[in-house]
């Protein structure tokens, strides 16, 4: 079928844009590009229909632009019309050569014509150099401003400030004498940040999780009208623990780290502290009161006081020994102080709990998600750990190798008896990082093993608890309860307590637990990408 | 990280606010990265306070 062609004048349509806010304020603004559109139409005898605005660049991506895509949808609503689509200045069309003609191309295939007042658009060979000059011009231009701009913010950081846009939390813009800005302490929050990194490092918040805890109860988020406080904020917040210490560094552009001329909320030694915590992560850290007979002494507090309830073998009068949990307050402080709880009774009451926690489907597939999202950020974190060992193996062998030799070299006996047991300890040290973790092609099996061990927990924590080692049943813990659980002598362990995905597990009950359980574990592994 | 949009798919027909969501994306998150840790960089999880060193 023939298209109906409408031999009518064509309707004008004005683009703007703009890609900062400096363009916005400045001679290059909307309202400045869009006058001058209309002036050349009517100099032409025509006259704008509708005006479409971008207030972003779209890095190199018109359709990025929600003007662009305004006006495209305009276009197409409107097939049979003819229109000419005018803009101020041929930089305003695109940043680039590339995505100036992939625009003119889009344009044209819906029979648009261009307009610019500073150019005329013409299909000669020679327009068509002269266009494409112009656009690598611009280009140019562009790209060199560009790079302008990020040397200034190198030097910028090199010189100790701070120079992105971006809000720092703790801190606020404090503008300077010659123009520029440098960070300053933003109170409550910079104190609240002071505490929650100190709490990290010195183990009063073993994991992010406690940090998230404790920024939720302090009202971190409170100024930006947010109530909840996610993990993911926790984790930019360590990653910022450097710039909190003083510093700066960015790593992007080979800034490497150096003293800040911003003022620190935390001392270099919280930050070596916090560090050491992020990247010792793989070290077996266990409570020292743990103790296979009292697996819930770590966790259990008591319901009268809160106070963490201990554990012991208590002398009978029959000269047996019998095992108790008990809370350590005085009797006048906490109602069930110095009160003995039998092990057996306070032990199967959470196994009681434990059992009527049965999985949803949902919940399994969320967390099955949560893995899949996982497996690249773990990859990435595995193979920086395996360069780091695979350094540190590499200078443990030639400091063994000198040794070595020093030994078999030196004609004094004490001198070589020390290069021999020095190199005995470096040997030490290589022996225990060659067997630390396992090698880049077992990375998919531990994974597997890994997501295997999530699932079961998830699915059955009861077995997990009553099979597992002290560091599983710990794990455990940490699913089902929202911190540490807290028991009642009188009225067992509460409700109250249990996390928020374990709530949803019981809301939904049990019905087909069974088919979620087999269903995810034995399709895992043909899972992992 | 998943969206909270995401979650919302997988946990299919579950009425929760979008605080709810978040919260338990958060437990699983946390959950499932100290089982990872344990597995893939050989030790074990941090339960609390010390360390345990060649015990």
């Amino acid at each position: 079928m023939k298209k109906k062609i409408n031999e009518t004048k064509p309707i004008a349509l004005i683009y703007c844009r703009v890609s900062s806010d400096r363009q916005a304020k400045e001679g290059h603004g909307l309202d400045s590009q869009e006058h001058r559109c209309r002036q050349h139409l009517q100099n032409i005898g025509m006259q704008a229909d509708r005006v479409f605005r971008d207030e972003i660049s779209g890095k190199g991506e018109y359709l990025l632009r929600p003007g662009v895509v305004e006006l495209f949808k305009y276009l197409d609503k409107h097939p049979y019309r003819k229109f000419v689509v005018i803009f101020d200045d041929l930089s305003r069309f695109a940043r680039d050569v590339k995505e100036h003609f992939e625009f003119k191309s889009a344009l044209k295939n819906r029979g648009i014509d261009l307009i610019c007042p500073n150019f005329q658009f013409s299909d000669t060979p020679e327009g068509e150099l002269i266009e494409t000059l112009m656009a690598a011009q611009h280009q140019y231009h562009q790209r060199n401003n560009q790079r302008q701009v990020c040397q200034k913010m190198r030097a910028r950081l090199e010189l100790g400030y701070w120079t992105f846009n971006s809000e720092v939390p703790g801190y606020i813009r404090k503008n300077l004498p010659d123009g520029q800005w440098i960070l300053a302490k933003a109170e409550p929050k910079a104190s609240i940040i002071k505490e929650a990194l100190e709490g990290f490092a010195s183990h009063r918040f073993d994991t992010k999780t406690d940090v998230q805890a404790f920024l939720q109860r302090k009202d971190y988020l409170a100024e930006n009208k947010q109530k909840r406080v996610y993990l993911s904020r926790v984790d930019r917040l360590l990653e910022r623990a450097p710039m909190y210490a003083g510093l700066i560094e960015y790593p992007d552009w080979d800034v490497d780290r150096r003293p800040g001329k911003h003022e620190a909320i935390i001392s270099l030694k919280t930050l070596q502290q916090v560090e050491d915590k992020l990247q010792n992560k793989k070290r077996v850290r266990i409570r020292q009161d743990y103790n296979e007979d009292f697996p819930l002494r770590p966790y259990v507090a008591c319901a009268g006081c809160g106070k963490k309830l201990t554990a012991s073998w208590t002398r009978g009068r029959g000269g047996n020994y019998h095992p108790y949990y008990r809370c350590t307050n005085n009797s006048k402080i906490c109602k069930y102080g110095n009160k003995s709880i039998q092990k057996e009774k306070l032990e199967m009451d959470f196994c009681e709990l434990l059992q009527t926690l049965k999985p949803n489907e949902g919940l399994a597939n969320l967390t099955k998600a949560i893995l899949n999202d996982l497996y690249d950020k773990k990859h990435t974190e595995f193979k920086d750990s395996t360069k780091t060992r695979d350094r540190e193996v590499k200078r443990l062998e030639t400091e063994i190798e000198k040794m070595t030799q020093r030994a078999v070299n030196t004609k004094n006996e004490i001198m070589a008896e020390r290069y021999e047991t020095e190199a005995s300890k470096l040997i030490s040290q290589l022996k225990a990082l060659t067997t630390e973790q396992p090698e880049r092609d077992q990375f998919d099996v531990s994974f597997g093993t890994a997501c295997e061990e999530v699932m079961e927990i998830l699915n059955n924590p009861r077995n997990k608890w009553d099979s597992g080692s002290l560091d599983e049943k710990g794990l455990v813990i940490k699913l089902v309860f929202n911190g540490d659980p807290v028991y009642d002598k009188i009225h067992g362990f509460g409700t109250t307590d249990l996390s928020c995905a374990i709530r949803l597990f019981e809301s939904i009950g049990a019905t087909n637990s069974q088919d979620v359980e087999m269903g995810v574990i034995e399709t895992w592994r043909s899972q992992i990408r | 990280m998943l969206s909270i949009e995401e979650c919302k798919k997988h946990l299919k027909d579950v009425d929760l606010t979008d605080e709810k969501i978040g919260e338990i994306r958060d437990v699983l998150y946390s959950f499932a990265e100290d089982v990872l840790d344990k597995h893939l960089f050989s030790g074990s999880v941090s339960l609390n306070g010390h360390e345990k060193e060649d015990k």
